[in-house]
């Protein structure tokens, strides 16, 4: 890299000196003073920028290799398979296997709940080949988290980055089990695309171009500071660089509730909602969502709230579709008071409720 | 003393059990579990061939090796990376008795072709008959496919970029055809990878030897078939399984083998599969499936006699004989079995033996279906009907499993329904048993998505003849109603008509007779033309010439009735199968004609004498 540097440079200052050359005589002393100086002030941005690309190179490349020992490859084979008849293989057939981080030292590791829902006993395979089989300490399937525990102790966990420090255009590095079980700790680099995607219509995900294939799910998303920010979960098969983690408050979220009650605890109105199409296309809309029907558990009653309102806001914070009604309940615990905004008609109105635990 | 020991014996005891566990956990806390092991299945860890008992063959089985196989293992295709292989084996029954000598002709005489596009072409280099390492005597070819490219040559690769051996051998009553075909290059490095592959093709099966997969032994036992989403289950024969999806309402049992192939027989007894006279009017098998919900007072003796009623009516009393009617036990609950033996084909009669059940709510109906020979054959009879004797009722249904309606309580089908022509006068009333295309039991296109379409862009057929059809809902009466422009005198066309019907060669031998009736009312003429079989001759017919073979339910009598008015021609014609040819049927296809009118008049009402017609008349000499 340094011979490229230096090559560069020199490159750069053979162009330069015909401009000195040719200049015209004529010209002002002040006006050869400027050129000189945006040409220098050139040169010295293109070498900053490549000894930056160089640094940031090495710190990806030693950031790997720090992280890789928290990452594991899982696989399992897959209860719900069905045997065919037709074939026949001594290879078992129903393997599946996907990627976790792990998140504790002892032996506590995260991964997607979709890489182990199947899975009728759990292994992990760590970065230096050892294999140990896992036991599943909870899952859930909306979110798409799972916690599993494996009986190894002193490991390196990795550390969650704080929601606020996770930027659109920060750097960050996919590593995982991705197609090949032989294939284990492959790291991709990418950037944060987006954030607060609507892909499920349940949360909302990070959006990044970090190459993400199957049997990445459940492994990390790490910044440059070597902390978690999302738990690589899906992607568009035949698009490029369109892919999705659960964002790192997620996941926070999900430990979070795991430790405090041993499950999320979800909140909940009884209020079944229709998403508009507008919604449904992502296109910005200041609809709310329409009430479908009220559960006999609801928190609110018929002559409340009736079929054909529109939610427009919890807590005066706008609310235009099914994901964001969830990221909104999130925020809060069973047992919570809200005020939801609703509108009819022309008119609009308010209700204080307490939230309660979705059975 | 003896205290101290047994106080010895428990100590050790109590730590041996306790350092299990521990010592297992050891084991996984280190890291060193194998997933090999954990992840192979147990029963195959030590399999290293694979073959079939039934058609005797056997052959290595590379750990990696993928293999696909037919249900009857006769088509068995191996893909294995480790030796950059693929294995094609194909067993057919050697039913012409060919010789390796015979089919070496047949197969070069065939390659005499040079019509080939060039890129498919396999280069043979030996073609010729072989004993291989076991001693067997096989036709072997071997051919190279060469890697063909526009631009690039491949010295190499232009020779072949796959070895292939061609090897086909006649034994064992079969002829096998096995191809080994491996990657050119690695065959150039690895030959005697090759040779074990090819070495480890056996024409026998050894029972005694653990380390064979036998390859249709998923089915080589009895197994319990549950149906968990309907709420039944029964146990499937050896060498039988279940086809389409699983959990269906209507689930089929076939047997995957032959009779010959599971049983064996002597090869005098071997039949042709394809012959005609084995032609059954279904596939042989059992039927389970959940008819409908049922109503509290319905018995399973009840509908199963119900059942039989409608059989009575529809069936031809000399084609059928209902051997057994009777109640039967299926676990706590009681059943209905009716098994019936149908002559509808003389050349191969068949049975129906079928069990009703009535139970949970639902009605039930589980069904034999078998040529009347095999039948009788005690090891196919006892695989039938101790499978459908093993039906039973479960708890295990799906929990959205709800009333099943059976719509035909719902009709009145006595109710009065009216079929006519569009454009002519021409119609007559029937009840709703008769269905029309029209109707919506055909679920026909008229229906659908396209009716916009169809409603815009319709272009009628700019004829002046017109036809419609109806058939009865039992599927035995078909009725065709025509009117349209016919300028030829009557006489006329009655005549190519009836020309046309003797041409028939079992008319002309008398098995089938035909009748020509006439009547006028005013100066309009009716003619009635009737042609039905002699079901006795026929019979006897077909019991005295071995080449000769009928299926009633396929061979119709028919009744048209002719009138002529002005230009115009009326045709109607009701068609009845022998096999249906019952009282109650020849009376619903009298009603036909009873309740036609033309141009506004019911003819049946007026005629009072019909003028029988010799046949012969109409014969052009």
């Amino acid at each position: 890299m340094k011979k490229f540097i230096a090559f560069l440079l020199i490159i750069t200052i053979a162009c330069l000196q015909p401009l000195v050359i040719f200049a015209d005589v004529q010209q002002e002393q002040s006006l050869d003073a400027v050129q000189q100086e945006t040409l220098e002030h050139l040169v010295k941005s293109i070498i900053e920028e490549m000894l930056n690309k160089e640094k940031q190179d090495v710190q990806i490349a030693s950031l790997i290799d720090e992280m890789n020992e928290s990452v594991v490859a899982i696989i399992g084979r897959n209860k719900t398979y069905r045997e065919h008849d037709y074939i026949y293989s001594k290879m078992p057939k129903n393997l599946q296997h996907g990627s976790g981080v792990i998140i504790s030292t002892e032996g506590q590791i995260i991964t997607n709940n979709h890489v182990v829902e199947d899975m009728d006993e759990i292994y992990v395979v760590m970065y230096d080949g050892k294999a140990y089989r896992a036991e599943l300490l909870y899952n859930d399937k909306e979110i798409d988290l799972a916690l599993i525990k494996i009986n190894r102790q002193n490991l390196k966990p990795i550390e969650l980055e704080e929601v606020e420090n996770v930027k659109v255009g920060d750097t960050v590095i996919a590593i995982g089990t991705p197609l090949y079980f032989g294939y284990r700790n492959s790291a991709s680099r990418g950037i944060v695309s987006g954030l607060n995607r609507p892909v499920d219509r349940v949360y909302t995900y990070l959006q990044t171009d970090a190459s993400i294939n199957p049997g990445n799910s459940g492994g990390p998303l790490i910044n440059m500071e070597g902390k978690l920010v999302g738990i690589n979960t899906l992607g568009y098969i035949f698009y490029g660089g369109m892919n999705f983690a659960i964002p790192v408050e997620n996941v926070a979220y999900f430990l979070d509730h795991y430790k405090k009650f041993g499950k999320i605890k979800r909140c909940y109105t009884g209020i079944q909602f229709e998403e508009n199409w507008a919604a449904m296309l992502g296109i910005p809309t200041t609809q709310g969502l329409k009430v479908v029907t009220l559960r006999n558990d609801a928190v609110v009653t018929s002559d409340q709230v009736q079929p054909g309102d529109m939610l427009e806001a919890i807590d005066s914070a706008p609310i235009s579709s099914i994901a964001a009604y969830n990221e909104a309940l999130k925020k809060h615990l069973p047992g919570d008071q809200v005020t939801l905004t609703f509108s009819r008609d022309t008119e609009t109105f308010e209700i204080d409720i307490t939230l309660k635990e979705r059975p | 003393m003896k205290h101290k020991i047994l106080c010895c014996i428990f100590i050790c005891l109590v730590i041996l059990m306790s350092s299990l566990p521990l010592n297992v956990l050891a084991l996984e806390d280190d890291g060193s579990i194998d997933l090999y092991e954990v992840f192979s299945d147990k029963k195959d860890l030590m399999i290293t061939e694979v073959g079939s008992k039934i058609f005797k063959w056997s052959m290595h089985l590379p750990d990696d090796a993928i293999v696909y196989k037919s249900d009857r293992v006769n088509y068995f295709n191996m893909y294995t990376d480790s030796y950059k292989s693929r294995v094609n084996l194909e067993v057919i029954k050697n039913e012409n008795k060919h010789t390796l000598e015979d089919i070496l002709y047949s197969q070069q005489r065939n390659n005499n072709n040079y019509s080939y596009y060039w890129y498919f072409t396999q280069k043979e280099f030996i073609s010729t008959i072989a004993v291989d390492s076991n001693g067997e005597k096989h036709i072997k070819i071997v051919k190279m496919d060469p890697f063909y490219d526009y631009y690039l040559v491949d010295d190499a690769a232009e020779e072949f970029s796959s070895y292939i051996e061609n090897r086909i051998y006649v034994k064992n009553d079969y002829i096998y055809n096995i191809e080994f075909n491996m990657d050119g290059a690695y065959y150039r490095e690895n030959p005697e990878m090759f040779d074990k592959l090819t070495s480890s093709f056996k024409l026998s099966y050894d029972t005694t030897n653990p380390h064979i997969k036998e390859l249709s032994d998923s089915v080589s036992e009895h197994r319990l078939y549950e149906n968990t989403s309907y709420g039944w289950n029964i146990t499937v024969n050896p060498y039988w399984k279940e086809e389409g999806i699983s959990n269906a309402r209507v689930q089929q049992f076939n047997a995957v083998y032959s009779h010959d192939e599971i049983y064996g027989v002597e090869e005098e007894e071997a039949e042709d599969m394809h012959a005609p006279e084995r032609y059954l009017p279904f596939r042989e098998g059992i039927t389970v499936s959940l008819v409908s919900s049922a109503l509290p007072t319905e018995t399973a003796a009840g509908w199963a006699k119900e059942e039989v009623e409608k059989l009575k009516q529809n069936y031809h009393e000399d084609l059928y004989d209902v051997l057994i009617s009777e109640e039967l036990s299926l676990g706590n609950v009681k059943g209905y079995r009716v098994k019936v033996k149908y002559k509808t084909v003389p050349k191969n009669p068949y049975v129906v033996d079928t069990v009703y059940v009535i139970g949970n709510g639902y009605k039930y109906k589980a069904v034999a279906n078998i040529s009347d020979k095999k039948y009788n054959e005690p090891k196919t009879k006892e695989a039938f009907e101790s499978m459908l004797k093993s039906f039973r009722l479960t708890q295990e249904r799906s929990i959205y499993l709800g009333k099943i309606l059976d719509p035909s309580n719902l009709i009145n089908w006595n109710e009065t329904k009216e079929i006519k022509t569009k454009k002519y006068n021409f119609k007559t009333t029937l009840t709703k048993n008769w269905h029309t295309n029209n109707d919506f039991f055909n679920m026909g296109y008229h229906y659908g998505y396209y009716d916009y379409y169809y409603m815009n862009h319709y272009s009628p057929y700019m004829r002046n003849q017109e036809s419609i059809y109806a058939y009865h809902r039992d599927q035995t009466l078909q009725l065709t109603m025509m009117a349209g422009l016919d300028a030829r005198e009557l006489d006329d066309i009655i005549e190519e008509y009836v020309e046309n019907l003797l041409y028939n060669d079992e008319i002309r031998i008398g098995l089938a007779t035909v009748s020509i009736e006439s009547a006028y009312i005013d100066d309009i003429q009716i003619y009635k033309i009737t042609t039905e079989y002699d079901l006795t001759a026929m019979n006897e017919f077909a019991k005295e010439d071995e080449t000769k073979f009928y299926d009633y339910s396929s061979l119709n009598n028919q009744y048209t009735y002719m009138v002529k008015i002005n230009n115009d021609l009326y045709t109607q014609t009701v068609t009845l199968p022998v096999a249906h040819t019952t009282s109650q049927n020849i009376n619903e296809m009298k009603k036909v004609w009873e309740h036609t009118e033309i141009t506004g008049v019911n003819f049946s009402k007026k005629i009072r004498d019909w003028h029988m017609h010799n046949p012969e008349e109409f014969l052009n000499n």
